[in-house]
């Protein structure tokens, strides 16, 4: 199985970059993958491991990518990552691993002329898409609202083959429309790095919480400060923060706002190693979405490979995970709900600790990459036998078109027959 | 007994597949058969339209015209066999070559656009139930057959048939110039005989008879001609008449047919027929089912290289290019490459 595949590589600060850098390995010893990216530099470590090439938009190697059997795309949120690649997936049939499932953000940000937006709303939600679409624009509603009812999914999808989701919720949805082979494969969790025994840390007080990663403002760090500084018994709390933060002068002045400069540290940016450590050495995660995107979360992995119990949004990926690994707090009641599981915490620490192991457990069970790796090249290997089925769609939309123009009233259902027979006949083996 | 052969066309252009199809149905008349050729110009871009005419032919109802049963139909090329018939029997030219052994090839157009692959599955999922449902599948070389074989697991049997006008070739005696008439297009391979001159140590002279596909390949021959500095050397004639064709074969030194990987090729079957030594390549495919190296004809290496070597060896050496002209004839007459041979094998079902 040769896979060419189309994914953001580090140092792109994605952890989509991240991910493929990390199954990569495994993917590699069950197939022949070809690494295809617009970046100008890569990560040289990934090279180790599969042949990066790079290409330009208008000078696409067509010949050379149809040398190999499946184009795998990843698709996120960010279009500046993922724009390019929707274009290809556009004209080139292949597998599109679906990071997010609400793609509203991703062509609004993909199209500079917004007038492209309004017609690719109308394209897929009829008149009403459009026009909700111009109330967007003019500041009616919010990126929420629109992500939340026109998630654009089937136009990331339109001339896709296969598709592989890490939210069981959105391939239960996307299964149900029939237009796709469909996969759910849990996220993969790849981490060899310094894990310590958790069993071993300090559990005096101030207990250690943290929050990590690419920090946006759905990651609720309002809410959690706020909650924290409301918090009666704050001082026995101290919360890291690492990573990227989408305005860290913004949240700064929060912090000092609500006068919680000794309780609260940002870190910034680490190496893995660094934050594999300050991982170890915490006693519990919070892991805030809202709203989401539909996207499963690799940072959850990494809390869980350090048996650390966290906070999770219901909602979502998150809402679905196991109640006996996460602790979860509702979008419309969180700082409520944040109180209550510190105060839980304070009273029954173990409590807390037994769901950080069990998640351990399930990251072992569900989240392994050797068999993350052998369901891709199994669902891709199944879509390479579906492809001559995807005609069928286009050769439907040729014929309705020239039976359109005959006359749209003049055919019935029986008349058609002959032709479904003879798609069918192009299209489908007919000695199955 | 009715017959249609089935087939595709491309109006203005005229070559063996055409010949081909107008020479069975000429063949089955003269055998006492009402015979009629029925084709739809198929185009090969954009992408598109390969599935838009495989539908057509799969649409068609051949079963019976104006009341009249209809009793046989002999598809030949691709996509003419989708067309259903309950008695269906194929005689394979040759499939579309770029979903299957031209696939991976630079010569294969197919693969240069972002839906190949799509197309190309679509096309052997097709074929192979189209295959299916024949009563028989022959095919014009073993070439085609084991292509058949290798990418569809069909049998099929090979079934040849000689070129149009068979009866008219003759020969004269030598002039100095080789021939090669052929569609100009890639596939051919002109470019590696013009390559091939510039590297010969004789003054050896080509004639080049056939027309563009595309209208503008033959304007990029003359061009490289002329970098290579043998336009004196390399003439190109353009379409020439059949009488033209006929004496062309006759007063030349030999045949020049180096095609890659080619279905059957009747320049290989005329030059024999003609008294000439024919040049070939080891992977032309369809020549080599009827060229015995250094014996009729002489099938060298596809390079520039090896290819000037055998112009060079038949150029300083006529007597022995007459000599294997003559042994091609006789080779020829023994294949019993016959109408009524291939007429009795379709029509039998």
């Amino acid at each position: 199985m040769r896979i060419n595949w189309f994914s953001p590589l580090p140092p792109k600060k994605t952890d989509i970059a991240n991910y493929t850098q990390r199954i990569i390995p495994y993917l590699q010893s069950k197939a022949n993958v070809t690494l295809w990216t617009n970046q100008q530099e890569w990560s040289q470590e990934i090279e180790k491991y599969a042949s990066v090439k790079q290409y330009k938009l208008e000078e696409m190697p067509w010949f050379e990518l149809n040398q190999g059997d499946v184009n795998i795309y990843h698709i996120g949120n960010n279009a500046s990552f993922h724009g390019e690649i929707w274009h290809i997936s556009r004209q080139f049939t292949g597998i599109v691993i679906l990071h997010d499932e609400k793609l509203q953000d991703f062509f609004y940000m993909l199209n500079s002329d917004k007038n492209n937006y309004i017609q690719q709303m109308k394209d897929t939600y009829g008149q009403e898409g459009g026009e909700n679409a111009r109330l967007f624009l003019n500041g009616h509603y919010s990126m929420e609202f629109m992500a939340e009812n026109y998630p654009l999914t089937p136009l990331v999808l339109e001339n896709a083959l296969g598709v592989i989701s890490h939210n069981r919720n959105t391939y239960l949805s996307l299964s149900q429309e029939n237009q796709w082979l469909t996969a759910y494969t849990p996220l993969p969790y790849v981490n060899n790095e310094f894990i310590s025994d958790h069993n071993e840390q300090n559990q005096e007080k101030p207990y250690k919480l943290i929050i990590f990663g690419f920090i946006g403002k759905n990651r609720r760090l309002d809410a959690i400060l706020q909650a924290l500084s409301e918090f009666k018994q704050k001082d026995s709390f101290h919360l890291n923060i690492y990573g990227q933060l989408w305005d860290e002068k913004y949240v700064k002045k929060q912090i000092e706002i609500l006068g919680l400069e000794k309780l609260v540290t940002i870190h910034g940016f680490v190496s893995h190693k660094e934050l594999d450590l300050a991982l170890s050495n915490s006693h519990l995660g919070i892991n805030l979405r809202y709203p989401t995107m539909g996207e499963a979360s690799g940072s959850q992995l990494r809390l869980w490979s350090h048996s650390l119990p966290s906070l999770v949004t219901k909602i979502g990926w998150y809402g679905n995970l196991n109640p006996s690994a996460v602790a979860f707090v509702r979008y419309d009641h969180e700082i409520y709900d944040i109180h209550q599981h510190l105060q839980n915490f304070l009273d029954n620490p173990q409590e807390y600790k037994n769901k950080g192991i069990e998640g351990k457990k399930i990251l072992e069970t569900d989240h392994h990459p050797q068999l993350y790796a052998q369901a891709i090249v199994d669902f891709a290997t199944q879509v390479c036998q579906y492809r001559c089925q995807s005609s069928l769609n286009r050769i439907i939309k040729r014929v309705s078109s020239e039976l359109n123009y005959l006359n749209p009233n003049l055919l019935s259902n029986s008349s058609l027959d002959n032709v479904s027979e003879a798609i069918k006949f192009i299209t489908f083996n007919q000695k199955k | 007994m009715k017959i249609v052969v089935l087939s595709v066309s491309a109006p203005f252009i005229m070559g063996g597949a055409e010949i081909h199809a107008e020479s069975l149905v000429k063949a089955l008349k003269e055998f006492g058969y009402e015979a009629e050729l029925v084709t739809i110009p198929f185009k090969t871009y954009p992408n598109q339209r390969i599935l838009d005419t495989m539908l057509m032919f799969r649409l068609l109802d051949v079963t019976e015209s104006c009341g009249q049963k209809i009793d046989l139909v002999i598809p030949l090329k691709f996509p003419a066999y989708l067309t259903p018939h309950p008695h269906k029997v194929v005689w394979l030219l040759h499939q579309h070559r770029d979903a299957y052994d031209l696939w991976n090839n630079p010569v294969c157009g197919l693969q240069y656009n972002p839906d190949g692959q799509q197309i190309r599955d679509t096309i052997i999922n097709g074929d192979n139930n189209a295959f299916n449902e024949c009563r028989k599948i022959y095919a014009n070389s073993q070439n085609v057959a084991k292509r058949l074989k290798k990418f569809n697991n069909v049998d099929s049997t090979p079934l040849y048939h000689p070129p149009k006008n068979a009866h008219g070739f003759y020969s004269h005696n030598s002039q100095s110039y080789f021939f090669f008439p052929s569609r100009l297009t890639k596939i051919k391979r002109q470019e590696l005989i013009l390559e091939a001159i510039a590297k010969t140590h004789h003054s050896v002279k080509v004639i080049f008879a056939g027309s563009a596909d595309d209208g503008k390949y033959d304007q990029e021959l003359r061009e490289m001609a002329e970098k290579l500095g043998i336009s004196h050397q390399a003439i190109f004639l353009g379409r020439i008449s059949e009488e033209e064709k006929l004496k062309y074969y006759a007063e030349c030194l030999g045949v020049i047919y180096p095609p890659f990987d080619e279905d059957y090729g009747y320049v290989t079957l005329e030059g024999m027929l003609s008294s000439k030594a024919v040049i070939s390549c080891s992977d032309s495919g369809g020549p080599l089912e009827f060229l015995i190296n250094q014996e009729t004809g002489i099938i060298a290496e596809s390079n520039p290289s090896a290819l000037a070597e055998a112009m060079d060896q038949l150029w300083e050496n006529r007597n022995k290019s007459t000599i294997m002209g003559k042994n091609a004839r006789k080779y020829y007459d023994s294949l019993n490459i016959t109408w009524s041979n291939v007429v009795e094998k379709l029509t039998t079902i």
